[in-house]
């Protein structure tokens, strides 16, 4: 829920201020026009004391001397003050009650006020008119006292000069507030005045004269009397009025302090407000900003369920419990970073290639844990070591060289190779992929890669090259092999013509015939190009053998006087049998062959002397060693091993140490076949042979047979060509497509008395049994045939002759009769080339069995 | 955080409350006219001898300024700022006071009267005196008592001035029913040809022993201590005291002076009033018990001998009760202003209807302050 409290809190904030600061200037212009106001009314009071003194200024004494617009003017300013007076009312709301009980009776003293100045001027006025008045009296008294001529009259114009003086006094006296004392003098001249005079009218005039005098002073207290009513009540007035202004200046003072409190007292509201609204704001905000910091502490100190006391229901609330369900996602973000990052760390530690980065400087700042299986070391010891400190010192050279066209271009690179020391010192083959480390300025940080091990790989590979090696070897020897034999197959049936034919010369011819000897040597050339043909035929494994169960350490014990003989004198021979040799299963004189072979190849390879080492053992090779053999299967084996420390072999002969008609000794000494001849029987006899030279060390032959699995020696019973070829009249079935062969068989068995019945394939030969009539005892054919073998003959030939005589004949093996070379149980066979001999015992033997 | 607000919102009222108020109290300002005449001396008592009346009731009045002002006290608190101010009498005094010119004041009570009946919102708080007042005439005049003065007057063939201080007073009232009983005419106007005694008005006592001493009268109605005074002075001789005027003893302890107040004050500060009037009571007491002494006091305020003040002293009799013969006085007055026309709104409204007491006097307060003398 989104909260939008913080306008309204904002607002709140603000709006007492606002209101405040109205009413402030509100209030300040209200108390500006209530002073102004009651400056107002001061100034209306002060006025009407202004008018009051005003007033004073037409002094009814003067007044009443003047003009009559002086009295004019006079009363216009008792207008003035009655006007003013009234205007008064206008303040009265100022003012308390009982001065405005005062004020509001100005007005009405105002008319006794201005009835006693009109009355002050009627007295004045009357007080003018008594020395005048007097005067007059004076003036006639005198008068009358001079018409009357007398001396008291004269003494009376006399007194009445006094009289005169004396009155002047008087006035003096009155208006000067001095004693009246000349009063009672007057008194007493009048007295005399009259005294002296019978004049009634002059005791009239005198009696007036001190009637005016007295009154005349009557009138002054009159006078002083409505003067000081006059003073009184205008002092009254400025008393009032004074009091008034007082009480308008106090009121106005008390409406100033008032408003000075108040403005006072709204300052400090403004500045409680203000105060409370910083203090509100600074705690709010401070409050906000202590959450965030205690959030952003706590995330920073990966505390990710922390608690924010008193968040505020607005949008800093919000925003605080944003950070706060941040948190919570960051954490949750934070914890499935972890996973992954600890998935990845793992999955990158546990990487079998090796994952690092360099610095600028080429040093490892980081290695994953697969630096411990690749090169022995922990990431620890890796870091702050280069790339060229684990590397061979020529290795360094190289990859420097190489590493540093890479920087320069800021190039990443892959599956760069390069070899490694491992911790213990061996080399490791490291195949190594990298990128640059470019910071935002374009600057190289370092790189970034891995490095896989190809030790194996590289190795697995040379192996692979090894066994195709191997397997283009044995692929050579085998075409070899199939030439050799080819040519040997055909050198037999040629071979057996010659010899047969030189064999059957010879057997016609008489002892002392001068041909026979020429005879002799074409029979012994070609029983010698038969043997080589056989040498051929083992090498090419179509040598048909005889298996029998051998103990190899016998074999070599029998043939021991013979290879001492053949080594000579400078050779030491040392033998080490093992006891409980297992027994093999292979052709004794194959085996013959192979041990004199080795022998004698060790005797030429020590032309100084030397010493020969022969060994047996019995060994088990599981599949990693047969792996890197080719042809070879696991299991148990017998070891013969034959050493010479002699001058040793090349590489460039050991690849070819097997091949037929190679050597390095002199066309004199060597055919080349004999390692030829050895590599074919053991390879025939299911045997593996390893050759292991160093030059000028020697070399060591190893020869593997396999284990024989039952004791039981049995010994094929083959018919032994005899001198004397034996007779018979039997039927014969001479089945052979080879016209040589077909011939010289046909010849030796006519000439042995047989009826031979020829054909030249299979199904003339069929066709022969179901046409002829007689009985065939016997049936000779050659296996491979065109358009029907040997063995397809022999199966249908037996639905004829149930009781038939199989025998086969062929120059190699690889036919349905022979497996390997190794002949089935219970087949009769004779080899090619065909040897009279031994094909008449062998036939005579069959019919005879 | 609301306790908060509520704390800083109360300071703030409270301040501005504070601040609003009044900061300090106004002493009220008493201003107690008087006429300077020994009528009026339980004033100068009260004011002359603060220490006593502090010992003797509490309630006294400290000096400021000497006849001027002064401090109303009543034990300890300070009631009131009394401003002493005079006037010639009579009338004026109670004019003033009508006129609020005056807050108290000491006056003659048929001047009262007439105020009163004229609506003048005063009334009439306590008695003060009774008699003190005589006619005294010229040394050369050849009378010695009333009936000498009424026979000499009548067959003089110009007429006997007889001075006054003012023209409404005690002593006017009286010398006139007193000739009017004699049946002498009187005339205020010296152009009345039938007039035996022409009443002069002096306008104030002080020109009534030189209007004497220089033959413009012939003698004056005055009350002490003016009589003492011209006597003293040798100016003239009492012939006879007021009281003493016919008809025979009607004007024995008839009201001269009285205490009054205008309603506004004696309203607003209740307090102020009593204290004063039982300040003034005490000192009429004071004056009664101590006349020697007061004699002394007042001569002094008034600076006039003090063998006058003895002689002008025991001649007035100060109360401070309404006695039988003020309350006859009281009715006298009534019926003689209202007889010749003198009151006719108020008062002979009220003097008609039997109110007359509760329209000329504040009885509620009179009651209290006697029971505290």
């Amino acid at each position: 829920m989104i909260h939008n409290s913080l306008t309204r809190k904002v607002f709140w904030l603000f709006f007492p201020l606002a209101v405040i600061s109205i009413i402030f200037g509100a209030f300040v212009y209200y108390s500006q026009s209530t002073i102004q106001q009651s400056n107002t009314k001061i100034n209306l009071v002060k006025d009407f004391q202004l008018q009051l003194k005003q007033l004073e200024t037409f002094h009814p004494h003067s007044l009443h001397l003047g003009a009559d617009g002086h009295r004019k003017n006079f009363e216009e300013e008792i207008k003035k003050t009655k006007e003013k007076a009234n205007r008064l009312d206008f303040i009265y709301s100022d003012i308390s009650l009982e001065l405005r009980k005062q004020l509001e009776k100005i007005p009405f003293f105002m008319e006794n006020f201005s009835r006693a100045y009109q009355e002050l001027f009627d007295l004045f006025f009357l007080d003018a008119e008594f020395p005048k008045k007097n005067a007059r009296i004076l003036k006639i008294l005198h008068k009358e006292s001079e018409t009357h001529g007398v001396d008291n009259n004269l003494t009376n114009t006399h007194l009445i000069h006094i009289l005169f003086q004396k009155m002047m006094i008087l006035q003096l006296d009155i208006h000067h507030n001095r004693q009246i004392t000349t009063l009672s003098e007057l008194k007493k001249i009048i007295i005399q005045i009259k005294s002296n005079s019978t004049n009634p009218k002059i005791h009239a005039l005198s009696q007036e004269f001190i009637d005016n005098t007295e009154t005349n002073y009557i009138n002054y207290l009159e006078i002083k009397n409505r003067e000081a009513f006059l003073k009184n009540t205008a002092a009254q007035f400025f008393q009032i009025t004074s009091d008034t202004i007082e009480a308008v200046k106090q009121e106005n003072n008390k409406t100033r302090s008032f408003f000075t409190w108040t403005i006072l007292c709204f300052t400090l509201a403004v500045i409680f407000v203000n105060l409370f609204s910083w203090l509100w704001s600074s705690r709010y905000i401070r409050r906000f900003l202590k959450n965030q910091q205690h959030a952003m502490t706590a995330l920073e100190n990966r505390n990710y369920n922390f608690t924010l006391p008193s968040i505020p229901k607005d949008e800093i609330g919000d925003l605080t419990l944003a950070l706060q369900t941040l948190a919570g996602n960051f954490k949750e973000s934070l914890a499935q970073l972890k996973d992954s990052e600890k998935k990845y760390r793992d999955l990158v530690d546990n990487l079998g290639d090796w994952v690092w980065e360099v610095d600028e400087n080429g040093r490892y700042t980081y290695a994953n844990n697969a630096i411990k299986n690749l090169l022995g070391y922990t990431p620890s010891e890796i870091i702050g070591k280069t790339p060229f400190d684990l590397m061979p010192d020529n290795e360094v050279v190289r990859i420097k060289r190489i590493f540093s066209e890479y920087i320069n271009k800021q190039q990443s690179f892959s599956a760069l190779k390069n070899i490694n020391l491992h911790k213990d010192g061996h080399e490791v083959i490291l195949e190594t992929s990298a990128q640059p480390i470019i910071d935002e300025n374009g600057f190289l940080q370092g790189y970034r890669g891995v490095d896989r091990d190809i030790t194996d790989k590289e190795l697995a590979v040379q192996e692979q090259a090894r066994l195709e090696e191997q397997l283009y070897q044995a692929q050579k020897m085998e075409s070899i092999g199939r030439l050799a034999g080819g040519v040997a197959h055909d050198f037999n049936n040629i071979l057996s013509a010659i010899n047969g034919y030189a064999e059957l010369s010879l057997m016609k011819m008489d002892p002392d015939n001068p041909h026979r000897k020429d005879m002799s040597t074409i029979l012994e050339s070609g029983q010698r190009a038969a043997r080589l043909t056989q040498q051929l035929l083992a090498f090419s494994r179509k040598q048909i053998i005889k298996q029998e169960q051998l103990n190899i350490n016998n074999e070599l014990k029998e043939t021991y006087k013979m290879l001492r003989r053949l080594l000579g004198e400078d050779i030491e021979i040392e033998t080490y049998y093992s006891e409980n040799i297992w027994p093999v299963k292979a052709d004794r004189s194959q085996l013959e062959q192979v041990i004199m072979n080795l022998v004698v190849n060790a005797r030429d390879a020590m032309p100084q002397g030397g010493k020969l080492t022969i060994e047996t053992t019995n060994v088990t090779l599981d599949d990693s060693y047969t792996q890197k053999h080719y042809g070879m299967t696991g299991g148990d084996y017998v070891m013969l091993a034959i050493t010479d420390n002699g001058q040793g072999m090349t590489e460039e002969i050991l690849e070819n140490i097997f091949e037929p008609f190679y050597t390095t000794k002199d066309m004199t000494k060597g055919t080349g076949l004999g390692l030829a001849t050895v590599h074919g029987i053991i390879k025939q006899n299911g045997g593996e042979i390893n050759v292991y030279s160093e030059p000028e060390k020697g070399t060591t032959f190893k020869i593997y047979l396999p284990r024989a699995q039952d004791n039981h020696n049995k010994k094929d019973s083959l018919p032994t060509p005899s001198s004397h070829a034996p007779h018979g009249t039997e039927t014969i079935l001479l089945v052979e497509d080879d016209e040589l062969v077909r011939n010289l068989s046909f010849d030796i068995l006519t000439n042995q008395g047989y009826t031979v019945l020829v054909a030249q394939d299979g199904l003339e030969a069929l066709n022969m049994c179901q046409e002829y009539q007689g009985h065939i005892n016997l049936l000779l054919t050659d296996v491979v045939m065109p358009k029907m073998s040997g063995t397809e003959l022999a199966e249908n030939i037996i639905k004829f002759y149930p009781d038939i005589h199989i025998l086969f004949m062929s120059g190699y093996t690889e036919n349905a009769i022979v497996q390997n070379g190794i002949l089935k149980s219970g087949v009769n066979f004779v080899h090619k080339p065909i040897a009279p001999q031994t094909l008449s015992v062998t036939i005579r033997k069959l019919l005879d069995s | 955080m609301k306790q908060l607000i509520h704390t800083l919102l109360i300071l703030l009222v409270a301040a501005m409350l504070l601040s609003c108020q009044n900061n300090s109290e106004t002493l009220p300002v008493l201003r107690l006219g008087h006429a300077p005449h020994d009528h009026h001396s339980p004033l100068y008592i009260a004011a002359m001898k603060p220490d006593f009346f502090k010992e003797n009731g509490g309630i006294y009045l400290k000096e400021i300024i000497y006849q001027k002002e002064y401090r109303l006290f009543s034990g300890s608190r300070d009631l009131a700022r009394v401003v002493v101010d005079s006037s010639t009498g009579g009338k004026e005094l109670i004019r003033k006071l009508s006129e609020e010119y005056f807050d108290i004041s000491f006056g003659g009570f048929p001047a009262m009267l007439h105020f009163i009946d004229q609506g003048s919102p005063i009334k009439i708080l306590a008695p003060i005196m009774t008699e003190g007042a005589g006619l005294l005439v010229a040394n050369d005049l050849p009378v010695s008592n009333w009936e000498e003065f009424i026979a000499y007057a009548q067959q003089r063939r110009n007429p006997l001035k007889i001075g006054y201080k003012t023209a409404v007073s005690v002593q006017n009232l009286i010398f006139e029913y007193a000739l009017q009983e004699s049946i002498v005419p009187y005339a205020t106007s010296a152009n009345d040809p039938s007039a035996k005694i022409i009443g002069l008005n002096l306008h104030g006592p002080k020109n009534l022993i030189p209007a004497l001493e220089n033959g413009l009268i012939d003698g004056f109605v005055i009350m002490q201590p003016y009589l003492a005074l011209a006597e003293e002075k040798g100016v003239g001789k009492t012939i006879t005291m007021l009281s003493d005027m016919p008809p025979h003893g009607k004007w024995k302890g008839i009201p001269c002076c009285a205490l009054a107040a205008n309603d506004h004050f004696s309203q607003s500060h209740p307090e102020v009033t009593e204290a004063i009037v039982t300040l003034i009571l005490r000192a009429n007491q004071f004056i009664t018990e101590n006349p020697a002494e007061s004699a002394t006091l007042v001569a002094r305020w008034l600076q006039v001998p003090e063998s006058v003040e003895k002689k002008a002293l025991s001649t007035i009799i100060f109360t401070t009760d309404y006695t039988d013969a003020w309350n006859n006085g009281v009715d006298f007055w009534t019926h003689s202003m209202i007889q010749s026309g003198r009151m006719k709104s108020k008062v002979k409204k009220a003097y008609e209807e039997g109110r007359l007491e509760q329209e000329i006097y504040n009885r509620n307060l009179y009651d209290i302050v006697r029971e505290q003398l």
